[in-house]
């Protein structure tokens, strides 16, 4: 048994740290004399020493071993031994961020095929110990790779970003960064963005456009970073994904536990063309923010390319039953109702004329794109894969199922529908974030006969 | 193995019945309540919902009973349910993970149980079935995911 890598006794104290900051703030903000700061700061510090302790008590306790798989024993109160063989292992996440390079430490994350919000176990390792045990696995000769153009992953973090995220992140850290350098500082970061996007917004607009550009140029970067770099290696049963620019991620998964291909497009990316894959693999992008990609954005040729060479064997079919002529209503109802909801600003006039503007030009938005799903919309059982392609939010999806794994088909039917012969069809499988796939006004008829075959298809699969 | 059928019954239709009958009355109740507090005008309210209560109650649930029906052959459970909003249902039988069947006081009472199939993606809901049918039901489906079990391996001696 060894023990971890000291990166440890960081992370795991990583909160208290920054109460040893105080004093330093303390000399900088108010200049008393030493003693003073230091009886001021006494509480605080001998709180975070306590706890840094505890943490390094914790660390010499600490012990793995990887022989056969990951067993591992920590804790000082309660003491936990965790045990994952190898085989169990349905993916394995090896992270390199800047000071772990300079450490020379690294953190693995196993996963196993468990539905849990963490993972199954997170160590830290030595950089020679993580390049032993991955070796063991890659005794073949890599030749098949994908490796991602920086253009089109820049365009896929430019339309994948949310503001809301970029906020939801951003603003504590603006918020406490206030708190310890000063109330001015806070104020100083919306100024600066006042001077970069001064558009000639009235002043409430102003200052909710300014955070939300704030909130999406940080996501912006914060995807970017996490995905420059992208490529991915195909080696036996193994598919190997490396991404990241400042933090280093190496993702191994087992090919045989890819339960589902997704094809995500916006409408953004879908003036460049471009394709994001992603794909359902117990515990990768299980982590907050993360996504399962496989191809972060690709044109369809390259994007065929690409996935021959890291999936051949995926199973893939067309999805030909489409939703009926007359249900195109059904698709843009919601966005018209948006759409027509702008006009109520624009009566009041004035200052709402621009918010008016706002609301019209993301309603038109959300048309196109329920627009472009209605037109390719689709269900389809063949091959040994069901097949949906539908839209959802402001991107269009199409999931690809090896049928073995499609847990269960649910066919609804509303009054409305019932009267004009259509329905929705949901499917269910197992997926890290537990949702649903859903194609509406498919002819009923044709939609129960495909039911039907995908259970035919199924059985003589699982026996 | 042959097709076993399963459908809701008498007993079922009784025990949905005195659910929304008891709702119902609560419901009523509350707006009775509300009016008393507030204004006598909230009395409409809670006739109209006494009256939809007895409504519903002698309405729904032979409707929901009738259309209540599915079948497993060995391979998949198929089931169709609702009376408005009506959902059809395909689980294959290699997919549950749990078969899981429940009853309320009333429920035992009135000799039905509510069925719960769990897979990796879910879980979906089979209300108020016959005691019997259920059982029979759930015995086809743990012999199906029985079979399915690998051979025990011999431990060899060493």
């Amino acid at each position: 048994m060894f023990r971890p890598h000291p990166l440890y006794c960081y992370y795991d104290s990583k909160k208290w740290i920054l109460l040893l900051l105080l004093p330093v703030l303390r000399v900088v903000f108010s200049p008393r004399d030493i003693v003073s700061i230091l009886l001021a700061s006494l509480r605080d510090v001998a709180a975070a020493v306590l706890l840094i302790g505890y943490s390094v008590a914790k660390w010499k306790r600490a012990r793995y071993s990887l022989h056969g798989g990951l067993a591992m024993r920590h804790g000082l109160f309660y003491r936990r031994t965790l045990w994952i063989s190898a085989e169990d292992a349905a993916s394995v996440e090896m992270e390199r961020s800047p000071l772990m390079w300079l450490m020379g430490g690294r953190r693995v994350r196993v996963n196993t095929a468990g539905l849990r919000r963490r993972a199954d176990a997170t160590i830290y390792l030595p950089s020679s110990a993580t390049r032993n045990v991955l070796m063991e696995g890659s005794a073949h000769k890599r030749c098949r790779r994908y490796a991602a153009r920086a253009f089109p992953v820049a365009v896929m973090s430019a339309s994948s970003s949310n503001a809301a995220l970029g906020l939801l992140t951003l603003a504590p850290a603006v918020r406490q960064a206030g708190q310890i350098l000063g109330r001015e500082m806070t104020g100083e970061v919306y100024n600066l963005m006042d001077r970069l996007l001064s558009i000639g917004l009235p002043p409430l607009f102003n200052t909710i456009t300014n955070v939300l550009v704030l909130g999406w140029a940080y996501a912006f970067l914060r995807t970017f970073t996490r995905t420059a770099g992208f490529y991915a290696e195909r080696d036996g049963e193994q598919l190997h994904v490396t991404s990241g620019l400042l933090t280093r991620r190496d993702v191994y998964i087992d090919c045989e536990r890819i339960t589902a291909l997704e094809l995500r497009q916006t409408l953004f990316m879908r003036l460049f063309s471009l394709h994001t894959v992603t794909i359902t693999a117990a515990g990768y992008g299980r982590e907050k923010g993360a996504r399962p990609l496989v191809i972060p954005a690709a044109r369809p040729r390259e994007l065929g390319a690409a996935l021959d060479v890291l999936l051949p064997e995926y199973p893939i079919c067309a999805g030909s039953l489409r939703p009926v002529k007359s249900a195109l209503w059904r698709y843009v109802w919601p966005p018209l109702l948006l759409t027509a909801g702008s006009l109520l600003p624009l009566y009041f006039g004035g200052v709402w004329t621009t918010l008016a503007a706002v609301w019209f030009l993301a309603g038109a938005w959300w048309l196109f794109i329920r627009l472009t799903g209605y037109f390719r919309a689709g269900f389809g059982v063949g091959r040994g894969a069901v097949t949906m392609r539908y839209p959802r939010g402001l991107a269009l999806y199409e999931i690809h199922v090896p049928c073995e794994v499609a847990d269960c088909l649910i066919i609804h039917r509303n009054p409305w529908e019932q009267r004009n012969g259509t329905c929705t069809v949901e499917l269910r499988c197992f997926g890290e974030k537990r949702r649903r796939h859903r194609v509406r006004a498919l002819p009923y008829e044709a939609a129960a006969m495909l039911a039907g075959r995908l259970l035919e298809m199924d059985a003589p699969v699982k026996k | 193995m042959p097709l076993l059928t399963f459908s809701a019954d008498k007993n079922s239709e009784t025990v949905l019945a005195l659910w929304i009958a008891a709702a119902g009355v609560l419901i009523t109740g509350l707006a009775g309540c509300l009016a008393g507090l507030f204004t006598p005008w909230l009395l409409l309210l809670a006739a109209l919902t006494g009256a939809l209560t007895v409504f519903a109650a002698l309405w729904y649930p032979p409707r929901y009973a009738a259309a209540l029906h599915g079948s497993f052959d060995g391979t998949a459970v198929r089931a169709v349910k609702g009376v408005l909003w009506k959902r059809e249902l395909y689980v294959p039988a290699s997919a549950l993970r749990t078969v899981e069947s429940g009853s309320t006081p009333l429920q035992r009472r009135c000799h039905c149980r509510t069925m719960v199939l769990r897979f990796a993606g879910g879980a979906v809901l089979l209300p108020l079935l016959p005691e019997e049918e259920t059982e029979r039901l759930s015995k086809a489906l743990e012999a199906v995911s029985s079979d399915e079990l690998p051979p025990e391996i011999p431990e060899t001696e060493q």
